[in-house]
Parts: structure tokens; sequence; C-alpha cells
């Protein structure tokens, strides 16, 4: 899977959004509040050309050394049903 | 064409093709050695002409064909805002007023009323004054400077001056006049929205992280108004009455 849209990553003490690059700087109204794992899952998918949910997990597993596989897991579909519901996720 | 103009601190050589960009610069002209330079070619000129006709199409208007001449003027200022992001420098929509030595950015989508609004600033307030009407630029520190730039909307209202900044109101229509204090989060996405976005990724990154920048150094306000002369009144009160010396 990978992004629809590029995005860059704006961090403002611990305030995190998203917005949106070039031609798709429309798109979801401009910009998208995030957590600090969701814009990790954003940078991955920024940075690959397409990547495999469980390389993501993987990938997010090296940073979130406290959570369970498990629990990345969980975080990562429902981010990931978030991206999708939005149309920014192209499988 | 090849000329210098001060903007935002910085002197800059533009060479241009058309003369109407000479002529809308004339009140920012120097003659002092250039800072840095900006080539416009006819291809920059071709890249404004489908950035309108793609504008256009998105908001649902009738697409204009813009001369040559004035799309240029589009592409220098693209040019010069691009490169004035590395030195702090954020463009920003909005209508700029300044009393004395203060002054205040209004900024909303366009249609909502800052060109009104600043006009009742000037029949209303006195010694208040346009800045810049519709794109200034700021310098970004821990006292940002706002400038007045020839870019400067359909009115053309702008003075070549830099003034402090002393707040960013976020405006709004309404039926009666009231103004408050509002936080970055809940007018972020307005903010956003106003900045200057270019479309590449690391300039982005630079426009936003300047954007962040500023919205820690000024006070930011939420003003919904409507078009009664009291409306000014009310935003000049609470505004003036919030200035730090």
């Amino acid at each position: 899977m990978r992004l629809s849209c590029e995005m860059a990553i704006m961090d403002m003490d611990g305030e995190i959004s998203a917005v949106a690059v070039g031609e798709d700087s429309g798109k979801f109204h401009g910009m998208l509040r995030l957590n600090e794992e969701a814009a990790d899952i954003i940078n991955l998918l920024n940075m690959s050309k397409g990547m495999t949910f469980p390389a993501l997990v993987k990938s997010l597993q090296t940073k979130y050394t406290e959570s369970t596989p498990e629990e990345i897991a969980q975080f990562t579909a429902e981010f990931l049903g978030k991206l999708a519901a939005e149309g920014l996720l192209v499988e | 064409m090849e000329f210098t103009v001060f903007l935002a601190g910085y002197n800059i050589l533009v060479r241009s093709i058309y003369p109407d960009v000479y002529d809308m610069c004339r009140d920012y002209m120097v003659s002092s050695a250039p800072d840095f330079s900006i080539t416009i070619s006819p291809s920059d000129i071709e890249y404004e002409r489908v950035v309108n006709i793609r504008e256009m199409e998105v908001e649902g208007l009738p697409v204009v064909e813009y001369s040559s001449a004035y799309l240029e003027t589009l592409a220098v200022y693209r040019k010069i805002v691009s490169v004035l992001l590395d030195k702090g420098v954020l463009l920003m929509h909005g209508a700029v007023v300044a009393v004395g030595s203060s002054a205040w950015l209004f900024t909303a989508p366009s249609g909502t009323g800052k060109t009104t609004h600043i006009n009742l600033w000037l029949e209303n307030i006195p010694g208040s004054y346009v800045v810049n009407g519709d794109k200034p630029l700021i310098s970004v520190s821990s006292t940002p400077v706002v400038y007045g730039t020839p870019w400067a909307g359909k009115e053309g209202m702008n003075r070549n001056v830099g003034v402090p900044l002393s707040g960013i109101v976020f405006l709004s229509r309404g039926l009666e006049n009231s103004i408050c204090e509002a936080t970055m989060s809940s007018v972020l996405p307005t903010f956003i929205q106003q900045c200057y976005r270019p479309r590449d990724k690391k300039l982005l990154e630079k426009s936003l992280a300047l954007v962040s920048r500023l919205g820690k150094a000024v006070p930011l306000y939420r003003l919904s108004c409507n078009m009664d002369p009291s409306a000014a009144h009310v935003a000049y009160e609470f505004l003036s009455g919030d200035v730090h010396e």
C-alpha cells in the first residue's frame, strides 16, 4: 500500500499535522491532525513506494518497544482504515 | 529588464521579460547591491498559466486567460518568496492594517470580507493605514515584522514600510461584532491554508516551520464581524489594549 498523495509533517510543540504537498494541497481540507504514531506511519509511507502491513508494523516495533506487536498492529490497522476512508491510501 | 527591489529587508535583483512588473515595483526600487537575484524565463510564465487554469477549475470558476505580462508578475513573486523562505520570511494571504508602530494581519479565505473590514479601519480609526492589502511578507523572529510589497491584490493597497506585527486576526462574518484570543490549535487549518504553500515538499516544510514559529511569536485572535463601523472600533479597542510594549 502507499499514500495517494505526498504529505509534509508539521510538528508544533507536539501537535502534529500532515499537509498535502503540491497538486494535492486542497485534499483533506489542507491538513490532517495526527498523533506521534500516526505521523510515523505517514513518514514510513511517504518514504516508500509501497509497503505491506506487516512491514509497516515491523518498522514501528523498532521505535515503540514498550508496546506489544498486537497493540501496534491494532493501532496501525485503525489508522490505515481512517486513511483509506479519506481516500488517502492506495492498495 | 533588470532592476533591484527592497523587500522584507533584502535587496533583490529581478530580471524580467515584460515591463509590467518593473512598473509595479517602482515604489520599492533601490540602487543598492543585491543580496540575491531571480530570473524569469518563458517557462516560469507558462507554469503560472497552468496553475491559474487549474485553480480556476478547482474552484469552479470560469477560466480567465491572463496576459503573459500579468502572469510574469506572479512568477516573480513566487520566485522571490521561495528564496525568502530560507531567510525566515513567510508570505501570508491577508490584509495588514497598522496604527503607529503596531500592525495586525487579518486573514480569512477570499471573499470573507478582509478588505471591507480594513476599509472600516481606514474610515473610523484615526491614524490607521494599510501596509499590504493581500499578500504581505512577514519576517519571522521573536519580534516579527510585516512588510508592504507591490503584490497587494486588486485594490493594490500597500505602503513600502516594515511594521512590528502585533497579532494575527482570523476573521469571519457575523451578525454581531466580537473578538477574542485564539489558540494555535483552533486556527491551525485556516493558518495553513492562508500561508504560502509551495508545491515542492522541502519548501513546504520550510513554510510550515515558519508558520509554527510565527504562531508562537505573536498573539492570535478570532474576530466575528459585520460591516458596521463599530466592527473596526470593537477590533481596534481590543487589539490595541492587548499590545505589549
